[in-house]
């Protein structure tokens, strides 16, 4: 099924809304500037 | 006896062990049942008919001669479209990979053949395993998504067309379909399952899991599929964590009233439930997710992406597009905002045997131009631990609600453990959609 021009748009401006949200909110959490990042993939136990 | 079709993993292998049924009849009556039905389904992308019969018939010599492989021997399963089996094409859901035949099988599908099981055909998915759904439809209502984007896979087993399947999940992609089509899924612990020969979605968040009717039949194929990363399930106890926050209130009134049953049926049994305060951190940790996915999903396609884009769904093209706009900077935040939001969550993890929430705010959506919503699903993908789906109850409309299991990595067994409690005790009949 195409999409309309409208409905394009209306999913990019969601995601643009979704991905700001979440840069939003991880730019702000306090994270030590030491703080390595995950490396591959999430650690096991 | 049930027709050969209706058989689970266990069941089968066990008919096949006791010459009570051939790998052989069983792979025709699997073949018989998609010609019937998968027109309307269509759970299948290619079935590999000769190869499945061909290994049939060498399975039940063996078996025949007295050599059982264990209890996957002569098993049948859908092996979803990302996962490279050699000599059937594998596309990944899109246009731009068809006529590629890998030369090799992936080690996981190497493990599962060593074990015994056979490859019966490759199962539909979303492009690329994004949001441009496959044709396939929910088994219990037609006029549903099946989720994605393990759609064929989780389709396949609800539909009786295999009793077992391999899926995906990087956001919701095995939880999320098997729930929105009654079967039980395992997402494992990140690494549990060799991710090589299965093509990438997002590296730091691909995960390889089962599908199948039954919690036994789910952690017979994860026993094959993980090898020596099994872990023993350590000291059993009956503390099911119930999160203060996140999941219950994303629901919607018919998945509410089926965890709340399920709540007391699980009380009633004694088991122990308790009320978990989730982390600070635990939504961050969640959007860190979603940054890490799509900036990695822009990685993996970049050079194709950059030549062919007018080939790509117009969603994952849009997804490509934001994904390429994350900075490095902000990719290593959303790394460091996943070890601590992760680290965090398995500090509550350590202190139960499982965490229980719904595994879908909503029972499957009508329509196939979308496959639903993975929000209860992308924590757990994020922070890679397992998590298991197990359907409780149908909505009112009649279509399967589930409850999602999670665990500290590692904690497969004991998902299985509680899995196999709730299932014993809510008795949800997977035969509806297997007549």
């Amino acid at each position: 099924m195409t999409p309309t021009e409208q409905e394009i748009a209306r999913y990019r401006a969601a995601l643009a809304e979704l991905m700001k949200r979440c840069l939003e909110r991880i730019r702000s959490m306090e994270v030590p500037a030491d703080a390595p990042p995950l490396q591959g993939g999430p650690p096991h136990e | 006896m049930n027709e050969p079709w209706q058989l689970g993993i266990a069941a089968a292998g066990r008919a096949i062990a006791g010459r009570a049924l051939t790998s052989s009849a069983l792979v025709r009556s699997l073949l018989e049942r998609a010609d019937h039905i998968d027109g309307d389904v269509k759970a299948w992308v290619r079935l590999a008919r000769d190869s499945a019969l061909r290994e049939a018939a060498r399975l039940d010599a063996e078996a025949a001669a007295g050599r059982l492989r264990g209890p996957l021997h002569g098993v049948p399963l859908a092996i979803k479209d990302i996962v490279y089996t050699a000599g059937i094409e594998t596309n990944v859901g899109s246009t731009l990979l068809a006529g590629f035949v890998p030369a090799e099988d992936a080690p996981l599908v190497r493990r599962l053949r060593e074990a015994g099981a056979i490859v019966l055909g490759k199962s539909a998915m979303t492009e690329f395993a994004a949001m441009d759904p496959a044709p396939t439809r929910n088994p219990w209502n037609l006029e549903h998504t099946p989720g994605g984007s393990s759609s064929g896979s989780a389709a396949a087993v609800a539909a009786c067309l295999a009793p077992g399947a391999i899926g995906t999940q990087t956001a919701g992609s095995i939880i999320r379909p098997a729930s929105y089509c009654g079967v039980v899924g395992l997402k494992p612990t990140y690494d549990a399952v060799e991710r090589a020969g299965v093509f990438p979605c997002a590296w730091s968040m691909d995960h390889v899991g089962p599908m199948a009717r039954s919690v036994e039949d789910v952690a017979l194929l994860y026993a094959t599929l993980a090898g020596d990363h099994k872990h023993p399930a350590g000291e059993i106890d009956m503390r099911i964590g119930v999160a203060d926050r996140y999941f219950y209130e994303r629901a919607d009134h018919d998945t509410r009233r089926a965890f709340e049953e399920t709540v007391k049926t699980l009380t009633a049994a004694g088991a122990r439930l308790v009320q978990v305060k989730l982390p600070p951190s635990f939504e961050a940790g969640v959007d860190a997710g979603i940054v890490t996915m799509y900036a990695e999903m822009a990685a993996v396609h970049r050079q194709r992406f950059s030549t062919q884009r007018e080939r790509y769904g117009w969603k994952l093209a849009c997804l490509l597009d934001a994904g390429g706009e994350v900075s490095a900077v902000d990719y290593l935040r959303a790394q460091q905002v996943r070890r601590i939001a992760g680290a965090e969550l398995s500090s509550v993890l350590s202190q139960i045997q499982c965490l229980m929430t719904p595994s879908t705010p909503a029972p499957a959506p009508k329509g196939l131009g979308a496959t639903g919503d993975w929000t209860h699903n992308l924590p757990f993908s994020s922070s890679g631990h397992p998590a298991l789906t197990v359907p409780v109850s149908l909505s009112g409309a009649g279509l399967p609600i589930s409850v999602q299991l999670a665990a500290r990595h590692g904690g497969e067994e004991r998902l299985f453990h509680c899995g196999s409690m709730i299932e014993r005790l809510v008795n949800f009949s997977h035969k509806a959609r297997c007549r």
